[in-house]
């Protein structure tokens, strides 16, 4: 419920939403990034460095809520830190380009090579993200919300063991499948309370069982369990991301427990809230390829409103932010629930 | 200078264009703001000679587009209508594109003309002033199957790339009724193949996008 | 006709007119060892389509029947499933698999007896693209199909495409971009086969989620595959004409 007579910090205000409390206006986050070439020259901040160093990371993750307005921020800009520590082959790319990881030459073949590598948490890529929450939390001084991120064990087994391969195994042999989610799930929960210990108060959680290449039975089949076993792991908010169009597993992702469930703009807000019931609040949908990178302010603002009428817990785009994203379109997003607020409320 | 991005749009307007990586200077991001009367050149970056750059730019694109420098401000450009209501801003994507990434000459010697690119034709633009204001007309040697099936594509390129307005199938003329043989030389080459330009506009916009194809974590 | 049970329910899920009646003809004879191989396949029952297709052989049937009334046959259902949602990914890979493990046994017949595969085609993913679960499908249909394929997996530059070419004396060649930024390496390959002077001597098909017949059509392809079935039809197009032998 909206309240405006509360007086809220950013942090309370996103803490509040993920607990379905009353806040004085939906909080703008984004669970997966906030990072635009523009904004790397602003602080001088360039990728691929900033994915890899604690200090240019903390200060483009500020950005988000110095210079955009945004609610919460987050350091993890990508999906690789992990794969990179547990020793995956990885494309790092330039300043206008994510880091992938060479999936078609995996790490692992089989449940008995997963091995969690001594000095784990101690790797560059890792310690690119844990330092930088340090950081991030003395600067902010709780003021801001932050979000730090732990790949879930369905994009870690693609990532070390190959989607194919790992495909094949899901339907060959789901028991040892489900073993291998089981032991990479503590590669998340160490990751992910790593980052607790360094600061972060929310933890977003992306596991890209999508519609692109699984049904939504898998999703019960394989990971609804251990989604709900997470939430007893780490102890903050969790925000669930899975990309795509994931209607036909929302029923299911509403019983896990989870803060949020972070969604795509292929699915309607209408349809997702109807989906989710009351059962998991939802953070999303701006579209990215076309309403954030090449549409007008006043394009973003309307896909706010629809979100925002449709009853849409936190605004925040779809996904990852394009890298070359205009950042008087992002600039739009408070405005636009300030704008909402405002002619909802006080009109 | 540490000017803020909110006081960057207060001060510049809308950002018509991007280019992430300056291949000429240290890969730095360089932006096209438009706020009308003007356009400036603009970078966050901090780097020595980031100034200068930013001038060499503005230049470039006066040089490539016909615009006129403003004195005042070694950044910025305008055109001579006064880009009243966006006049004159549909084509600067471009013209920023060929000012940051290329380093040549754009020659008017022969007047504007061009290659085909789906046959031996060369295309010509022709300017004259008549009752319909101030013209330009696409044509060529006719050196192909079907030579006005080419005219008519090239025509429908400017018109789509430039903003311009259409007076027939092979003529056109700027929205604000001036003569600007810069701008229609450096859209020229684009419109021959208006598919393959939305390809390459294409490729360029999806570089830096996080989809479920990027990622790897999609059958096709 | 259908007449295996397990296969008159898998059949139920095609439901285009047209496709019904096509897939249906494959089916004509009505044979039940093919039609248990049909079933196993589209099942991934991969150890089972290997024994039945040994069987099969074994009981003098023409590798080429088995393979058409078998495999095809059966690799037909899992096409439109696969399309239509009804199937993912992971259902698709195992029955590739199960085709793979069938044509174990009939490809050394295949050569041996001097049946010339359908065609040789050269497939990868282009230059600078690390994507292949579309590309690999289509290999397994194509395969399924009757061809030759070599796969020069991801990230393949125009040269290798071209000394593939040369090496296997392929007559068709298949790229495969899954992203935007590298779709146009797919003109940048064909281009290198107008320098080489080769170009006449192949038939490109191109194909992956951003690509479309236009694109297709201004890189200079002779086609473009919207997805694996289509794949294996445009190559067999080009195999009944001149240059597709």
């Amino acid at each position: 419920m909206i309240d405006i007579n509360l007086k809220l910090t950013k942090k309370q205000r996103v803490l509040n939403a993920l607990a379905g409390e009353d806040v004085d206006k939906p909080p703008v986050s984004n669970p997966t990034n906030v990072a635009t070439v523009e904004l790397m020259d602003y602080v001088d901040a360039p990728f691929p460095d900033a994915c890899r160093n604690p200090e240019l990371n903390a200060k483009l993750a500020l950005t988000g809520h110095t210079e955009l307005g945004f609610d919460s921020i987050a350091p993890y800009f990508s999906i690789i830190q992990e794969s990179s520590a547990l020793g995956c082959e990885m494309q790092w790319e330039q300043k206008d380009n994510w880091p992938t990881v060479r999936m078609g030459n995996p790490i692992w073949k089989s449940i008995s090579d997963i091995k969690i590598p001594s000095g784990f948490l101690e790797h560059q890529d890792n310690v690119a993200i844990t330092r930088s929450i340090n950081i991030l939390k003395e600067e902010v001084k709780g003021e801001v919300a932050i979000l730090g991120k732990t790949m879930g064990p369905w994009t870690l087994a693609y990532h070390v063991f190959g989607v194919e391969p790992f495909l094949l195994l899901s339907i060959d042999d789901p028991e040892e499948t489900k073993k291998i989610l089981r032991k990479l799930k503590e590669i998340t929960i160490l990751f992910g309370q790593a980052q607790i210990d360094s600061g972060a108060d929310v933890l977003v959680i992306p596991d890209h069982a999508t519609g692109d290449l699984v049904s939504g039975k898998y999703y019960d089949d394989f990971l609804l369990e251990i989604h709900q076993e997470l939430v007893e792991d780490l102890k903050v908010p969790l925000i669930l991301h899975i990309c795509g169009r994931t209607v036909d597993r929302m029923p299911s992702i509403a019983k896990t427990g989870m803060a949020a469930f972070h969604f795509d703009s292929k699915n309607l807000p209408s349809e997702a809230m109807e989906a989710v019931g009351e059962g998991i609040r939802l953070v999303g949908n701006i579209n990215n390829p076309e309403t954030l990178y090449s549409k007008t302010p006043e394009d973003v603002r309307q896909e706010v409103y629809r979100a925002l009428d449709s009853g849409v817990q936190l605004i925040a785009p779809e996904c990852a932010i394009p890298l070359k994203t205009k950042i008087e379109n992002l600039l739009a997003i408070p405005d636009a629930v300030n704008q909402w607020v405002s002619n909802k409320f006080q009109s | 200078m540490n000017i803020r991005p909110i006081e960057v749009i207060e001060k510049y307007g809308r950002c018509i264009e991007l280019i992430s990586m300056d291949p000429f200077f240290n890969e730095i991001t360089i932006g096209l703001f438009f706020k009308e009367p003007n356009i400036t050149v603009f970078s966050y970056s901090k780097l020595d000679g980031v100034s200068g750059r930013l001038n060499q730019i503005r230049d470039r694109i006066v040089d490539v587009s016909g615009a006129l420098p403003n004195e005042a401000n070694p950044h910025q450009a305008t055109f001579k209508c006064g880009m009243e209501g966006g006049c004159c801003s549909a084509p600067l994507r471009f013209a920023l594109k060929e000012a940051v990434t290329k380093d040549r000459e754009l020659d008017l010697s022969q007047g504007i003309i061009c290659k085909d690119l789906r046959s031996n034709m060369m295309i010509k633009v022709n300017y004259e002033e008549n009752s319909n204001g101030k013209i330009y007309t696409v044509s060529g040697d006719d050196n192909a199957e079907k030579p006005i099936i080419r005219y008519r594509a090239i025509t429908n390129g400017l018109i789509k790339y430039g903003g311009f307005e259409r007076i027939d199938n092979f003529s056109f003329r700027l929205s604000c009724n001036e003569r600007n043989d810069k701008i229609v030389n450096l859209l020229l080459p684009l419109a021959r193949n208006i598919s393959a330009t939305e390809e390459s506009l294409a490729s360029e916009d999806a570089a830096g996008q996080m989809t479920t194809q990027s990622l790897g974590f999609s059958a096709n | 006709m259908i007449k295996h049970e397990g296969l008159k329910e898998e059949f139920n899920y095609v439901t285009k007119p047209d496709e019904q009646e096509h897939i249906e003809g494959l089916f004509a004879s009505g044979d039940m060892l093919m039609q248990k191989i049909a079933y196993n396949l589209i099942t991934g029952q991969n150890d089972q389509v290997g024994i039945l297709v040994k069987k099969a052989l074994d009981e003098d049937y023409a590798a080429n029947i088995v393979l058409d009334d078998g495999l095809i046959a059966g690799m037909a259902i899992v096409g439109v499933k696969f399309r239509d949602n009804i199937i993912f990914v992971p259902e698709v890979l195992i029955s590739a698999r199960a085709m793979k493990a069938g044509m174990e046994h009939i490809e050394p017949i295949l050569s041996a007896s001097g049946i010339e595969p359908v065609g040789t085609v050269i497939m990868g993913t282009v230059k600078g693209d690390l994507h292949d679960i579309g590309k690999n499908l289509c290999i397994m249909m194509l395969r399924g199909g009757g061809f030759s394929v070599h796969d020069l997996g991801v990230d393949t530059k125009p040269d290798d495409f071209i000394d593939a070419v040369m090496e296997h004396g392929a007559a068709i060649v298949g790229m495969s971009a899954l992203l935007t930024t590298t779709m146009p390496n797919m003109g940048t390959t064909i281009e290198a086969f107008e320098d080489a002077g080769m170009r006449e001597e192949v038939k490109i098909m191109v194909g992956g989620a951003p690509v479309t017949q236009e694109f297709a059509d201004e890189m200079g392809a002779d086609a473009y595959g919207a997805n694996a079935i289509d794949c294996v039809q445009k190559a067999k197009d080009f195999s009944t004409t001149k240059n597709g032998t």
